[in-house]
């Protein structure tokens, strides 16, 4: 009997183990499946430490999980993440990315064809040398964009602006998510804080940050009453080499400037001509017009300009856009200039308002090669002579650059300012320039230096002013269009009808943008108000985008919630002990 | 005997000097990222495309086998010439030079001062260890290492530039003033007392103290004391020249230490220094600088042993030159 009873308890020990170890198995299966609760998992790139795009994703992660997609956020560096943005790749396991949460489409002139085109346009892959990095391709959308962009009739283009926009809406390439808008902050002590505000709405468009070139007047800086003193967290070799450095801070102009709809108006040419067949115009510039070192302005400074930028061996910007359009240009006198062009461009124009294509000194520069010019000391010690209302002075290198009224400026470009000296000065910290303006070394700061979770600090401090101007740059939450999932359009659309557009402006960027589905910026004449923007949050409609994608939401909600890892680990130990004691007791019982 | 050491130690540090510069090639073109996107990546305001970029990169001879590209840096660099920033197109030489005086200004002053103030600190505390006096100057050397630079600028600055008005908040000059001694002074205040204070300090306090703690055990201490001299002697003049030593030796390299401290100071204050250039070369992936101030750096703290090195074996016999 003894005997017996050893083995009863060998076996039920044995069976004990076998049950617990097979019911753990079965348990963590079944825990994989209930863990995965999802139909798929997307990856979304997100600019490290940028924190209120990440609190955005966040909500948009948990309002995914809602309809079976697992969104993983990867924080990473602007240059990972513009790097990844051109492979050609389809996913983010492959190396590629799936969506991507910081580019921004930024309208430069004001002209929908940037959009439309550039950015959207089958034929505008970054494999093919455009800037569609969604990999968005619509035939029918492609051409309404290229019609559009091959008339200058307002009307006409406005009415193909409209369907196309019908059809992004309809397939949602990309979500765009809120209009941006810079943050200004000036000392409380300076007088023409609102004149500044005006005029840095009204240069909004041309993505220039110094407003002062448009001739407003600011009455006095802090510290002294002719100098005007902004901060700048980093100056960007765009900003400070020729081709970009005058532009921005006022020291040069190009043919023309964008208005307050961002529309090219003249500014150094008076006028200008488009022939019947669209493929020359004519410009007439300015007559009274210097350089700053008293040499007059004329056509070959524009045609040395415009050469220059598209000589391939220089690293100016504009080279493609320019070589891409332009096919001769000709001086007949000094104050004409002929631009004969490969088709019809009605783009043209927008672009011209660009910094970067402002105006640079033919009688100076021209004697270095094209190729030695960003190395030259004009441009690593000292400036070109300019044309605006003010004139580069000196600079201290990794301190300020200095800039003086500039007395040629004639009143077609504003004038000479009231005030003597303007003042870059670098102050890479954020939280030591806001610190700066408060003592009054600093007279005007502005975004995106000027961090949007901080404005209700700013507001209620008494040393500063402050002033929100809308700007025509709109944010989207990119798809891959060529990934296996995301190329379908319901799934596009079932999460762009998940983000909560209002919550992230009211709350996250406190007020300071304005929520938008649209690609073109409301204040853009192709924005058409009549056709319904996609933006609302609405889980209804994301739940059907999903079931027409082909995802069965029931089957989600049928499965077992997930759970704790230990639950089936009691369960396998309770059931097995009882199993395995059950079985010793039959046992037991036999032998009588 | 002596001279072959002194060749081989030379040689070995040149080789030394090589493979750093060859590991740092190739580690901050392992780093994501390229200089182009960053040159060009940050403005959306213009349509870039992968064509721009390719004809970019071929431009700045990115494109080329690394070997190669290293071989090129390599010869001119041994020339002196370090070459263009990517960024701003300076000369490398011209940018280091420049920042260099005004990072060692900086590095000088406030390790001078760490010394002044942290010697004195760490002989007080040994001439009565565990006492109240003791503690109290312990407690403020564990503030000083523990409190972040970074913060502390910002407090400074917010004390004596927004709320009193006393100094200016960063940078080296006065906008649109003369550059003059005194406003230069001005300007180097609140960076140099913010890196004294939060670390060297306490440091120099801290290593000066254990020093004397151990030189006031020594037998020629207590022979001073029993031949009757004033304890003030013995202490200032028999154990501090010895116990300084160490500290002396310490100092000249926490003078390199220091640097990679000074790109946080730099950034706070708006201090155009190396340390600046070097975080702000590392942001934008420009190369170019950052094998400059590699170099420099490299050399810098090279040097400083190879000669500590020497020194040692003119000096201390039981150096063998093996």
């Amino acid at each position: 009997m003894k005997g017996g009873i050893k083995t009863q308890t060998k076996i039920f020990r044995i069976v004990t183990l076998v049950l617990i170890a097979l019911l753990f198995v079965a348990a963590y299966n079944v825990g994989e499946v209930q863990a995965q609760g999802y139909f798929f998992k997307l990856h979304v790139y997100v600019l490290e430490g940028v924190e209120t795009h990440i609190k955005a994703m966040e909500l948009l992660k948990e309002d995914l999980a809602k309809i079976g997609i697992n969104l993983a956020i990867e924080q990473a560096g602007i240059e990972l993440i513009f790097k990844t943005m051109y492979e050609s790749k389809k996913t983010f396991d492959e190396g590629g990315w799936d969506m991507i949460f910081e580019n921004q489409i930024e309208v430069t002139g004001g002209d929908p064809d940037l959009v439309a085109y550039s950015w959207f346009g089958s034929e505008m892959w970054p494999e093919r040398g455009g800037m569609n990095v969604v990999r968005w391709s619509n035939p029918i959308a492609s051409d309404l964009a290229l019609r559009a962009g091959s008339t200058y009739d307002r009307d006409a283009r406005k009415e193909l602006y409209s369907e196309w926009l019908r059809i992004f809406y309809d397939e949602m390439p990309l979500s765009p998510v809120y209009g941006r808008t810079f943050i200004y902050v000036g000392s409380s002590k300076l007088e023409g804080f609102d004149d500044y505000i005006k005029a840095a709405k009204w240069i909004a468009h041309n993505g220039g940050f110094t407003p002062l070139y448009c001739s407003a007047q600011i009455s006095g800086g802090t510290s002294k009453p002719d100098t005007v003193i902004m901060a700048n967290r980093y100056l960007s070799p765009n900003q400070i080499n020729i081709f970009g450095r005058c532009y921005q801070f006022g020291s040069s102009f190009g043919l023309v400037r964008p208005n307050e709809e961002g529309e090219p108006v003249p500014a150094l040419a008076k006028s200008w001509e488009i022939s019947e067949d669209g493929l020359t115009i004519t410009f007439s510039l300015l007559t009274n017009v210097k350089w700053d070192d008293g040499v007059p302005f004329t056509s070959k400074d524009v045609k040395y300009t415009f050469e220059t930028i598209m000589n391939p061996d220089v690293p100016a910007r504009h080279n493609k856009a320019c070589t891409d359009i332009i096919k001769s240009i000709e001086t007949p006198d000094d104050y004409t200039v002929v631009f004969h062009l490969k088709k019809i461009s009605p783009g043209f124009l927008p672009l011209l308002v660009d910094p970067y294509l402002c105006m640079i000194p033919e009688h100076v520069l021209s004697k270095i090669p094209p190729k030695d010019l960003l190395t030259s000391e004009w441009n690593t010690k000292k400036m070109p002579p300019g044309l605006a209302q003010w004139s580069w002075s000196d600079m201290v290198e990794g301190e300020y650059h200095h800039w003086v009224a500039n007395p040629y400026c004639p009143p077609e470009l504003g004038g000479p300012p009231k005030l003597k000296h303007l003042y870059m000065k670098l102050i890479p910290d954020r939280t030591a320039a806001i610190a700066a303006v408060e003592a009054g070394e600093v007279d005007l700061l502005h975004s995106p230096y000027v961090p949007d979770d901080i404005i209700d600090e700013l507001k209620a401090n008494p040393k500063l002013q402050l002033d929100v101007v809308p700007q025509p740059i709109v944010f989207p939450l990119q798809y891959n269009n060529q990934h296996p999932i995301l190329s379908n359009k319901y799934v596009r659309l079932a999460i762009n009808s998940l983000i909560r557009r209002e919550d992230i402006v009211s709350v996250i960027l406190k007020g300071t943008a304005v929520a938008t589905a649209s690609p073109f910026p409301k204040t853009m004449w192709a924005y058409d108000k009549t056709i319904p923007e996609p933006k609302e949050y609405n889980l209804d409609l994301a739940k059907e985008y999903m079931a027409k994608a082909g995802y069965d939401l029931k089957l989600l909600e049928a499965a077992p919630t997930a759970m704790p890892w230990y639950y089936p680990l009691a369960a396998g130990l309770i059931v097995g002990i009882i199993a395995g004691a059950s079985v010793s007791f039959i046992w037991r019982r036999k032998p009588e | 005997m002596r001279a072959t050491y002194i060749l081989r130690r030379i040689g070995s540090s040149i080789l030394l000097f090589l493979l750093n510069t060859i590991i740092f090639f190739i580690l901050i073109r392992m780093v994501p990222g390229d200089p182009i996107y960053a040159m060009y990546g940050y403005d959306p305001a213009i349509p870039f495309t992968k064509e721009d970029i390719e004809r970019l990169r071929h431009q700045y001879g990115l494109d080329q086998p690394l070997p190669i590209q290293y071989w090129a840096w390599l010869q001119s660099m041994l020339r002196g010439d370090f070459g263009y920033s990517y960024e701003t197109k300076i000369p490398v030489n011209e940018l280091l030079r420049n920042r260099l005086f005004n990072t060692l200004l900086l590095q000088s002053i406030a390790l001078f001062f760490s010394m002044l103030i942290g010697i004195p600190c760490g002989v007080i505390a040994a001439v009565k260890p565990h006492s109240k006096t003791d503690n109290i100057l312990g407690a403020f050397s564990i503030f000083g290492f523990s409190m972040p630079q970074f913060w502390f600028g910002i407090i400074l600055i917010l004390l004596f530039s927004v709320y009193l008005g006393w100094l200016p908040t960063g940078g080296l000059h006065t906008i649109g003033g003369e550059t003059t001694v005194i406003d230069t002074i001005r300007h180097l205040i609140l960076p140099v007392t913010t890196l004294s204070l939060t670390y060297a300090t306490a440091f120099m306090s801290r290593l000066t103290r254990s020093s004397m703690l151990e030189v006031l055990r020594e037998d020629y201490i207590l022979v001073a004391r029993a031949k009757g001299l004033n304890e003030k002697v013995v202490i200032w003049k028999h154990a501090l020249r010895n116990a300084l030593l160490p500290v002396v030796t310490v100092a000249g390299l926490y003078l390199a230490f220091m640097f990679s401290g000074s790109a946080i100071i730099e950034t706070v204050f708006a201090y155009p220094g190396v340390g600046y250039l070097m975080v702000n070369a590392a942001k934008h992936r420009d190369y170019a600088i950052l094998m400059g101030v590699n170099v420099l750096v490299a050399i810098v703290v090279i040097t400083s042993i190879v000669v500590t090195d020497i020194v040692y074996a003119f000096i201390d016999p039981k150096i063998r030159y093996t």
